[in-house]
């Protein structure tokens, strides 16, 4: 069956450029239009979750960008 | 009384050329003033025989000496001769009989005074820059960050110290590591080279060095324009920073060197970077990281919000709604395709009749068209020929009428004799009674005329009849 040649994703172990890849190619396969039916319900259920999923590990980035630079300035105010 | 004759008075033989400049030969090689003198002059005409000898004359404002130096004795010389150059010659002077010349024969040659060191210096650049020793291409970039800072110089001098301080100032982080070294004297370029060598091959590694000494004259800063200094920094693994003299004292080890610095302390300056500057560095440093590490955040995001805002995940009801289209297009078709068979049936027999219809039609027309036009045809031909036919019998109509005119006839003279009132042809002459009244008919006109008498026989002629007219 065509669904078992994608892995279901969940979101342990997986790296934000491995979930960004996945959802491209999820993507990819939705607009091409050959996936079974169910497998695109389904496909469309992980791509939902891939995008939760990077957009929180960005915020997260920014967040840690953010607190970074937010103690350095606080470092360098005394020199 | 003349010279000759005196001259054989003076009791002497007659000399012969050679006899005369053996005796001044002799004469002047025997003058002590003469023998192993030093002499200063600007050297001219000079010239390398190939054989190996140098011949030259040396000359001053006023005045000039040939000499020769000969191979024996130029090969040890420290410096090329060469026209123009002062220099101190060491010789004697002697007559070369066969020209009647007398000149200097040298025996050791250095070029004059300061001009002297200048010329070593001079020629000793001009080998190195041909070897590429100070090439621009060996030149490497000084580290940024040095931890170690290897100095040749004095222990006791200025130069230590002034580096020592600026480093301490600028850039804690760095250790000075010192090898010292004579920097003047005759004794000096060996230790140099030792010092050079032994920082070459200390562990840990300098990671650049620092070569100096204060300023001096050009005797005093001469060690670091010796050949085996100058090879030595020009080898070094490190970068080399040179700070010999001042800013207008060159050395040839500067232009070996990897930098050259006016003074020691710019020397120190150079190695490493200032404190503030590094500070400022860093947040330069931070601030472009930040910008990138969000830049990047950024770029992702887009990535991101590209793809989840694609027709498909935005709006999934599209995959449904592509295979319900999909459904749709396929249930048409299938009626369609049921439809067909009858339709196509219905459609092929209607067609099928009108051309039969119109098959046969034509048909039929166009036969009876050829038809018709055939029987025109045949009408039209047979029309003519009764025409034809016709007219000739008009024509034999019209001759035979012609032949049975009566006024032919009658313009022959004959007459025809008509009753009375000109109506009825007499044709008998038992109807010709005398008296009776007649006409005659001629051809170009009546007459009328009475009957006087008849004649006897039957057929009697008509010329007989006496005409009245």
């Amino acid at each position: 069956m065509e669904e078992t040649r994608a892995a279901e994703w969940n979101s342990s172990g997986w790296t934000f450029e491995q979930a960004m890849r996945r959802l491209e190619e999820i993507v990819r396969q939705l607009e091409a239009g050959d996936l079974p039916l169910d497998a695109s319900i389904r496909a469309y259920e992980e791509s939902m979750k891939l995008v939760k999923f990077c957009r929180e590990q960005l915020d997260k980035a920014e967040f840690q960008l953010e607190k970074l630079g937010q103690e350095l300035a606080d470092e360098s105010v005394s020199p | 009384m003349n010279a000759l004759t005196r001259a054989a008075d003076a009791a002497e033989a007659v000399l012969s050329v050679t006899e005369l400049n053996r005796r001044i030969k002799e004469r002047l090689e025997s003058d002590p003033r003469l023998l192993q003198c030093r002499v200063v002059g600007e050297i001219s005409n000079f010239k390398h025989h190939p054989s190996g000898h140098m011949y030259f004359t040396l000359k001053d404002e006023t005045s000039r000496i040939r000499a020769v130096m000969f191979s024996s004795r130029n090969r040890r010389l420290q410096f090329q001769p060469e026209d123009g150059m002062r220099v101190i010659a060491f010789g004697s002077v002697g007559v070369f009989e066969r020209d009647g010349q007398y000149q200097l024969y040298v025996e050791d040659l250095e070029p004059d005074g300061l001009g002297a060191l200048y010329v070593r210096y001079e020629q000793l650049r001009q080998q190195l820059a041909a070897e590429g020793l100070f090439a621009q291409e060996r030149k490497r970039r000084l580290p940024r960050f040095p931890l170690r800072v290897g100095v040749v110089t004095s222990p006791t001098g200025a130069v230590i110290r002034d580096i020592c301080t600026t480093i301490e100032r600028r850039y804690p982080l760095a250790r000075v590591v010192l090898a010292p070294a004579q920097v003047q004297g005759p004794d000096a370029a060996p230790t140099i080279v030792r010092a050079l060598e032994l920082l070459y091959g200390l562990e840990p590694k300098v990671d650049v060095i620092i070569v100096g000494r204060g300023g001096g004259s050009l005797e005093e800063l001469w060690p670091f324009n010796e050949e085996m200094v100058v090879r030595a920094v020009a080898r070094s693994p490190v970068p080399v920073v040179s700070a010999v003299g001042h800013e207008t004292d060159v050395t040839l080890c500067d232009f070996a060197a990897d930098v050259r610095a006016a003074t020691p302390t710019a020397a120190a300056e150079l190695v490493c970077p200032h404190q503030a500057e590094l500070r400022a560095y860093l947040e330069q440093a931070l601030a472009r990281a930040r910008k990138a590490a969000f830049v990047k955040v950024a770029w992702w995001r887009d990535r991101l919000s590209d793809l989840a805002t694609r027709p498909v995940l935005r709006d999934p009801a599209r995959i449904i709604a592509a295979r319900r289209q999909l459904v749709d297009y396929i249930e048409t078709r299938v009626r369609e395709a049921q439809r067909r068979p009858i339709g196509l049936r219905r459609r092929t027999l209607a067609e099928l009749e009108r051309r039969l219809q119109r098959v046969e039609l034509r048909g039929a027309i166009q036969a009876r068209r050829r038809d018709l036009m055939r029987l025109e045809h045949q009408l039209q031909s047979l029309a003519e020929r009764q025409v034809l036919l016709q007219s000739r019998k008009l024509d034999a109509m019209i001759g035979k009428l012609e032949a049975l005119n009566p006024l032919a006839v009658l313009r022959r003279g004959y007459g025809v004799i008509l009753d009375e009132d000109g109506q009825s042809v007499i044709t008998s002459a038992q109807s010709l009674v005398p008296g009776k009244r007649i006409g005659i008919r001629m051809h170009d006109g009546t007459v009328e005329a009475e009957v006087k008498a008849r004649g006897g026989d039957a057929g009697g002629r008509v010329e007989q009849l006496r005409l009245d007219l």
